[in-house]
């Protein structure tokens, strides 16, 4: 590295220096222990909150809820984002990929919390859905206040971050790969299939893992649209504060959490070069 | 592109000097009297804000709001602060006060010396470190126009077929635990059997609409027409009468009251802080905060509003809980809460 690379690498290297010693901190909390009924925590240093979480149906709950969640919402993402993605980078109409383009950044654009109460409005008792029903004499549905609201809610939050990704790797693929294998008779499906899907497959890796990533650090959807009844991990550690003030438990659970999310990244930047190399001749 | 050295320290000179300036306006208004308070965004502005200006001319402090969002997140910003905590007077309910007072050196006693106005409070109202400025009783607020028979009196009422999905209850780290404690109280448990009420609670899981984590976004359920009725307090309805949405408040037996004030923090200012409490023990600051605020007054000279003397508990409907005790358990009934109704 030169001494000019260096130097401007190290603004992001500080920063990166910084959150490190945020998470050493947590894990150094996260081994006093706390007095309950106090606010004071103290050594000591000890596994026991670690012993204790690990012993924690609660805290299991959590990680199988944000789990299941999380896994949910990218299926979903990419049931929904990759044909988005698709229109954007190959669509022939400049109108309908501007507008496909207009409601992403729109979507970008509008905050988590506004967003929220958008998603309150849209699906509680009396949201335009349940309305809509009522209108046409059906039974209304309970839309809030439940999974189904988050999983709908993160899904729109995560969305966007997804077909942008994917789109910046859908564009890098030659469009002329594709007129050669319809100019040799395969049909929009099989092209599709056998060319497209595989060159993209690193891409789609990429943008997956971060619609995983961001789905399983998702608080604000759980929190506001849950109704109290999905504990996910984030609202795990929020809880432990709000109610009994036990911060070295939930800076375990933080450090926890942030082990399992290393994990699944290690894990997902593995198969990300198998399917990197397997597909595109280079790691993704 | 190159970025030369002297590029480099030419930039840096500039933000240098671009945070001197910047810094001037805060150095010359530490020289002000001001007390800095960590209080709730609406406290701030239906209480504090309108008094200000009054408080400054007749004690010289100027009062520096610093909002919060919770009473918990309030003192995890204090502690991380220690050294320097910012603030002079923190706005918290009575259950972490009483954990916060563990901490000795953050949190200073009361100086009675300097606060003549704590003549005047109701006993049980203040201690060694914290004051109440109001109590309320955390009672059914409900849509009259949304519920069956345009009514509600008893606490059985929220559970009825007819109001399946239309009833908003707090989280146990809402009004610390009190869900559970009514529900408790309710199904012949108590303070130290808390058991009953959570499985009660487990019982009609699927006919409540939300145990909401956030008073004000079950206040805008309720004003959406979303649910029915929620647990809450008196400052709900006011809140929702003032926005022209009906509403109406009962405290049934048991309800509970809940005190919420203030501490001095050891932020080297204790006259400001001390200044700042007496004026808000006074007749005129009680009396300004129950009219606007719909909640009770913890001076004895200062009556209820009007619209509150009607849904404050009658003695033997009301119930006070042992805070301490609450403090000590909540972290393990949340976690049989959780267990019983989510997934």
């Amino acid at each position: 590295m030169t001494r000019q690379a260096f130097l401007l690498s190290l603004p992001a290297l500080l920063l990166v220096c910084l959150f490190g010693v945020v998470m050493f901190s947590f894990a150094e909390i996260s081994l006093l222990s706390m007095k309950p009924g106090a606010a004071v925590f103290s050594g000591p240093p000890s596994l026991a909150n670690y012993e204790r979480l690990l012993a924690s149906s609660g805290a299991w709950r959590a990680v199988a809820t944000t789990m299941r969640l999380s896994f949910i919402i990218t299926v979903l993402c990419i049931v929904a984002g990759y044909p988005l993605a698709r229109v954007l980078a190959r669509s022939p109409s400049a109108s309908l990929r501007r507008f496909v383009l207009f409601c992403l950044v729109g979507t970008f654009l509008s905050g988590g919390v506004t967003r929220a109460y958008a998603w309150l409005i849209i699906l509680g008792n009396r949201g335009i859905i349940n309305r809509g029903l009522e209108a046409f004499g059906l039974p209304t549905l309970k839309l809030l206040n439940n999974e189904f609201a988050v999983v709908v809610s993160v899904l729109n939050f995560v969305l966007p971050f997804f077909v942008m990704t994917l789109f910046g790797a859908l564009k890098t693929i030659p469009a002329t790969l594709e007129d050669a294998s319809r100019n040799l008779g395969a049909s929009p499906m099989r092209t599709f299939l056998h060319v497209t899907l595989p060159l993209s497959i690193p891409g789609l890796a990429v943008s997956t893992s971060l619609c995983f990533a961001m789905s399983l650090g998702a608080f604000l959807f759980p929190q506001m649209l849950g109704g109290g009844r999905v504990q996910v991990l984030a609202t795990a550690i929020y809880e432990r504060i709000q109610a009994s003030y036990n911060i070295p438990e939930a800076a375990a659970l933080a450090f926890l959490f942030f082990i399992l999310v290393i994990v699944i990244l290690v894990v997902t930047g593995l198969l990300r070069r198998l399917v990197g190399r397997r597909f595109a001749g280079d790691p993704a | 592109m190159k970025l030369a050295r002297r590029n480099l320290l030419k930039a840096g000179a500039t933000l240098i000097a671009a945070a001197s300036i910047m810094a001037v306006p805060s150095m010359a208004s530490a020289a002000d009297k001001v007390v800095r308070v960590l209080t709730f965004g609406s406290t701030w502005e239906k209480v504090i804000k309108p008094l200000a200006p009054k408080f400054k001319e007749q004690t010289g402090y100027e009062i520096v709001p610093v909002i919060e969002n919770s009473s918990a997140e309030g003192l995890a910003k204090l502690q991380a602060s220690r050294a320097n905590p910012g603030v002079d007077v923190w706005f918290t309910g009575e259950a972490i006060a009483m954990r916060a007072a563990t901490d000795k050196d953050l949190f200073l006693p009361l100086p009675k010396d300097k606060i003549p106005n704590l003549a005047n409070v109701m006993p049980g109202a203040v201690n060694d470190k914290f004051v109440a400025f109001w109590y309320f009783p955390t009672g059914i607020v409900y849509r009259p126009d949304l519920v069956p028979g345009g009514k509600i009196t008893a606490w059985s009422d929220l559970f009825k077929p007819a109001m399946k999905n239309k009833v908003a209850l707090p989280a146990p780290t809402v009004y610390p635990g009190r869900t559970i404690l009514i529900t408790a109280l309710l199904n012949g448990g108590s303070e130290d059997n808390v058991k009953p009420g959570i499985e009660f609670l487990a019982k009609h899981k699927d006919d409540i609409a939300m145990f909401h984590s956030s008073d004000s976004n079950a206040r805008k359920a309720l004003a959406s027409g979303e649910i029915s009725a929620m647990i809450g307090s008196p400052s709900a309805v006011k809140a929702l009468k003032d926005d022209g949405i009906p509403a109406a408040m009962t405290s049934p037996k048991p309800t509970p009251l809940i005190f919420e004030g203030m501490m001095m923090v050891n932020n080297g200012n204790p006259d400001g802080a001390a200044a700042f409490i007496n004026a808000s023990m006074s007749d005129e600051w009680q009396k300004f905060m129950t009219d606007v605020y719909n909640l009770a007054p913890v001076n004895k000279n200062v009556k209820p509003a009007e619209a509150l003397v009607a849904v404050l508990p009658t003695p033997e409907n009301a119930v006070k809980f042992d805070e301490a005790k609450i403090n000590e358990k909540l972290g393990a009934w949340t976690e049989e809460f959780n267990a019983a109704v989510a997934k």
